[in-house]
């Protein structure tokens, strides 16, 4: 298969690709369904 | 929401996109399968061409360069690394080390808003008028657990923290459905043996951060600047350029399989991101698109990186990429001579800001639809005001940046810090020193590159210095000075080091500036059979065949050198060259285009290109190049410049190729040459009684062998050193024998009165002078002389200052009065003919001749 029909420009890329507003509405959705954890970016983010 | 429309009604934006390491070789394939259609957008309605990198090419030192128009040596970027302010260790290069003001702080002193997202360096952020996000930002550490609070100084205004902290992708984000497009086979890469996919999830999410950042600016601020850099394309080629196609032979097959879309993903994704970024703004914004250097491709990749500073650095290529559109700016054109200096000075332009003298590069002309000329001021460092600057009196604290400095060690371009921290410190000094040299190398500033040089050889306990010694021979190499190459190359095969150094290269120039070209091509041929996959040693075999008169040999290294890499203009160049000698000039003009196609600027392809064309009669075309190659080469105008004016003669039908109708020549040089022994001095003797006074200092009295007289000039043996003198030869003649007639300098105009004489005659009488058995035959002084009259004849063909009548020596003796006739009119002067003709002893030619005769 080509890698022109593997590569989506609407897909998970795409999404990431839209920059700001798709990005946190992405994440949103990701922690809504327990994909990716909140605790974790809570720590990161958290100050010393 | 109405808001941001107001925004985009702004007039006169520019948005400036970095790609670091973009280059359109790989570029050019993706476009033409429509994979990359954002950029595509911009190439049809804008401009597109090469962007020339600065060396050392290393990213942090070239996008100051962009954002100051100057080059290293004066905004102060060095490397990757720089010493706390203390000097008690090292960090990755901040802002504090740049000492020049970048185009932001003038706009902000102007007035105007900038945006800046992830430039390098960048941080601590300063404070201007608008937002910065620094390249600390997207850093975040790779494990989850660790705490990673945003820096303070990552960002200002500092009220901005809360809009974009949140902003940043972790590394563990990236989940199956963003790595199966670059790698679809990606379920069969054990992790513990291959730890690729670490360094791939980073680069990504650290450039998806910055795509959050700048796409929220661009949304969500007023603006009439905005910068982003990414370095997605350059971090990914470092990891997965060897895995590209066509398959490197090393390569395991199954990692070729796995990996080898990467590359050509990353450049696909930057383009979706292109593409949003397009979407953010409207026809009135300027767009630039560009990189800071290429990278390698094909055969010259590295699969083994040497341990010397900056290694992965040596994969970058001399040209990136540069792609523009805006309302000013021409549609589909291709522009050349693009520097990256040149970037600040064509955004201060854009915004109708005068450009600082002391800038290094220059507006670029050619992008723009309507150019009015640029205005100038002393320079913007003078300037006093509010720059929003970093104050740097007051920092003085280490900026910590684990981070950082841990991506650079994985990309390796620094080592591990040692444990030793002095010796930390001395290495980090040391690197940036010599990042400073090949700084001035580049500039052509000798002497400032050897003295830091000759002061880095004092750390040979702590650092390799090898490369000082390499660099030191390169300079004395540059300076003709072969017996200190020497010596260099001595200390440098002394020292111990783990690189391997192409030394056959620096001992063929040795010995080829030492006049010993032939064992000079024995030294690269003898080793095609290892190294024969080298374009460069072809190239270089090339060029000494041609120097020593085997054109065709010549020929068939550089279309081998050309077959090995057909992109390189100089073998190009070079072939036309060759061509030309060998009296092919239609085949010369054709690679003397191919030439200039790849590097427009190359005032060399110019020069040969115009040369065929004279001799194809296409005068008209001749002219126009050899003023092309004028515009591009200050250094050879007189050159060119004597060759206009030899076709602006031609087109007014001055019959100039007829030798009785030659013109004089303000302030000519009439040199008289030949082979010795072959009537120079006769020659020089018939010009000084004719009135053409001689250059001559006397100091080589007459003798048994020239009677009247030698007619020299002592500096003339030393003309391979020297040449300077020779002004004092304008409007005289001066006797320069054969072998020394290349060393002149061109900016003058010569008319040389070549004697010619019996081959055998000469040689002879020459053995008889000194004295050596004339029975004995010396064929090969006779082929090298056969071989030096055939190198005239083809070093006047291109040399335009440079006119030259062959005079025989038997048949001025014989038949002067018409001879001198020939000669008055070839130099356009009157000369006292009798007198000439005293010059001539017949009696002594008659003397000669039964002295050579006695011999046969």
């Amino acid at each position: 298969m080509d890698n022109e029909d593997k590569f989506p420009i609407e897909g998970s890329l795409g999404i990431l690709a839209f920059g700001d507003i798709a990005f946190e509405k992405w994440r949103e959705v990701k922690i809504a369904n327990n994909i990716f954890n909140e605790e974790e970016y809570r720590v990161q983010n958290e100050e010393e | 929401m109405k808001k941001s429309i107001e925004y985009k009604m702004k007039k006169n934006k520019l948005l400036l996109i970095g790609w670091d390491a973009a280059d359109w070789k790989i570029i050019g394939p993706l476009l033409a399968k429509g994979q990359m259609p954002h950029l595509k957008k911009i190439i049809d309605n804008g401009v597109y061409g090469n962007m020339a990198t600065m060396n050392p090419p290393y990213s942090p030192m070239l996008w100051s360069s962009v954002a100051t128009g100057k080059t290293p040596d004066k905004h102060g970027v060095l490397g990757f690394i720089e010493l706390l302010p203390d000097l008690e260790g090292v960090r990755p290069v901040s802002t504090n080390s740049r000492k020049s003001r970048a185009v932001w702080n003038i706009l902000h002193n102007k007035g105007y808003k900038s945006n800046l997202i992830g430039w390098w360096p960048s941080y601590p952020a300063e404070p201007i008028n608008g937002v910065v996000i620094s390249d600390k930002y997207q850093k975040v550490n790779s494990d989850p657990k660790k705490r990673k609070p945003l820096d303070e100084k990552a960002i200002h205004p500092l009220i901005e923290k809360e809009n974009f902290l949140n902003l940043r992708m972790f590394p563990m984000e990236i989940t199956q459905a963003h790595i199966l497009p670059f790698i679809p086979r990606a379920a069969e890469i054990d992790q513990d043996e291959d730890m690729l996919l670490k360094p791939f999830a980073k680069v990504l999410s650290q450039n998806v951060t910055i795509q959050n950042a700048v796409t929220r600016l661009l949304r969500t601020t007023d603006w009439d600047f905005t910068a982003v850099y990414y370095d997605l394309i350059d971090h990914m080629c470092h990891s997965f350029m060897k895995f590209r196609a066509p398959k490197l032979s090393k390569i395991d097959q199954t990692k070729f399989e796995i990996y080898k879309d990467v590359v050509d993903g990353a450049y696909r994704f930057q383009d979706m991101m292109l593409g949003r970024k397009l979407q953010l703004i409207d026809e009135n914004t300027t767009v630039i698109v560009m990189s800071d250097h290429g990278y390698e491709s094909g055969n010259k990749r590295i699969l083994k990186m040497p341990k010397v500073n900056a290694a992965p650095a040596m994969e970058h290529r001399q040209f990136g990429m540069f792609a523009a559109m805006g309302p000013n700016i021409k549609k589909n054109t291709k522009v050349f001579g693009l520097g990256l200096i040149d970037v600040a000075p064509t955004i201060l332009h854009h915004f109708n800001l005068p450009v600082g003298k002391d800038m290094d590069g220059n507006v670029m002309r050619e992008i723009f639809k309507d150019f009015r000329e640029p205005e100038s001021i002393e320079s913007w460092e003078k300037v006093k005001g509010d720059f929003g600057e970093v104050d740097k009196t007051v920092e003085g604290e280490a900026l910590s940046d684990q981070e950082a400095m841990e991506q650079l060690i994985e990309l390796g371009y620094i080592d591990k810090p040692d444990i030793d921290k002095n010796k930390m410190i001395i290495k980090t000094k040391c690197e940036l020193k010599h990042n400073l040299a090949t700084v001035y190398l580049g500039l052509n500033q000798h002497e400032k590159a050897k003295e830091i040089l000759l002061e880095l050889l004092q750390e040979k306990d702590t650092v390799d210095i090898s490369v000082y010694y390499k660099d030191l021979i390169k300079i004395s190499l540059t300076k003709e000075n072969y017996s200190e190459a020497k010596k260099y190359l001595q200390s440098l095969k002394k020292v111990k080091t783990e690189v391997k150094y192409n030394l056959f290269f620096i001992e063929s120039e040795i010995l080829d500036g030492e006049g010993r070209t032939k064992e000079a091509l024995n030294i690269l041929t003898s080793v095609i059979s290892s190294r024969g996959y080298m374009p460069e040693l072809w190239n270089k075999i090339g060029a000494l065949q041609y120097k020593l008169g085997d054109y065709k040999f010549a020929e068939d290294s550089f279309e081998k050198a050309i077959s090995l890499e057909s992109d390189n203009a100089t073998y190009h160049r070079n072939l036309a060259e060759t061509y030309y000698s060998l009296k092919n000039y239609e085949e010369a003009v054709d690679s003397a285009l191919t030439s200039i196609e790849l590097v427009r600027n190359f005032p060399a392809a110019h020069f040969i290109l115009a040369q065929s064309l004279e001799k194809l009669g296409d005068l008209e075309n001749a002219k126009k190049a050899y003023l092309t190659a004028a515009s591009l080469n200050n250094n050879l105008k007189e050159k060119e410049n004597q060759a206009i004016e030899n076709i602006e003669e031609k087109l007014k039908q001055v019959k100039l190729n007829d030798k009785t109708d030659y013109k004089y020549r303000d302030n000519q040089i009439t040199v008289v040459s030949g082979l010795p022994r072959s009537g120079t001095s006769m020659m020089m003797q018939m010009l000084s009684n004719g009135g053409l006074n001689p250059l001559v200092d006397n100091k080589r009295e007459a003798d048994k062998s020239n009677p009247k007289g030698y007619f020299e000039y002592e500096p003339v043996m030393g003309i391979h050193k020297d040449n300077s003198w020779l002004g004092k030869a304008r409007n005289k003649s001066v006797k320069i024998v054969a072998p020394l007639l290349k060393y002149i300098d061109t900016k003058y105009r010569y008319k040389i009165i070549f004697m010619k004489r019996d081959l055998n005659e000469v040689i002879k009488s020459q053995l008889i002078m000194t004295k050596k058995n004339p029975d004995i035959f010396p064929v090969k002084i006779h082929n090298s002389y056969v071989r030096l009259l055939n190198n005239i004849e083809n070093w006047k063909e291109k040399e335009p200052g440079v006119e030259i009548i062959y005079v025989d020596y038997k048949e001025i003796i014989e038949n002067p009065e018409e001879n001198i006739e020939k000669i008055e009119s070839f130099l356009g002067i009157d000369l006292e003919r009798s007198k000439m003709e005293t010059a001539i002893d017949k009696s002594l030619y008659r003397n000669r001749s039964k002295e050579t005769e006695k011999t046969k």
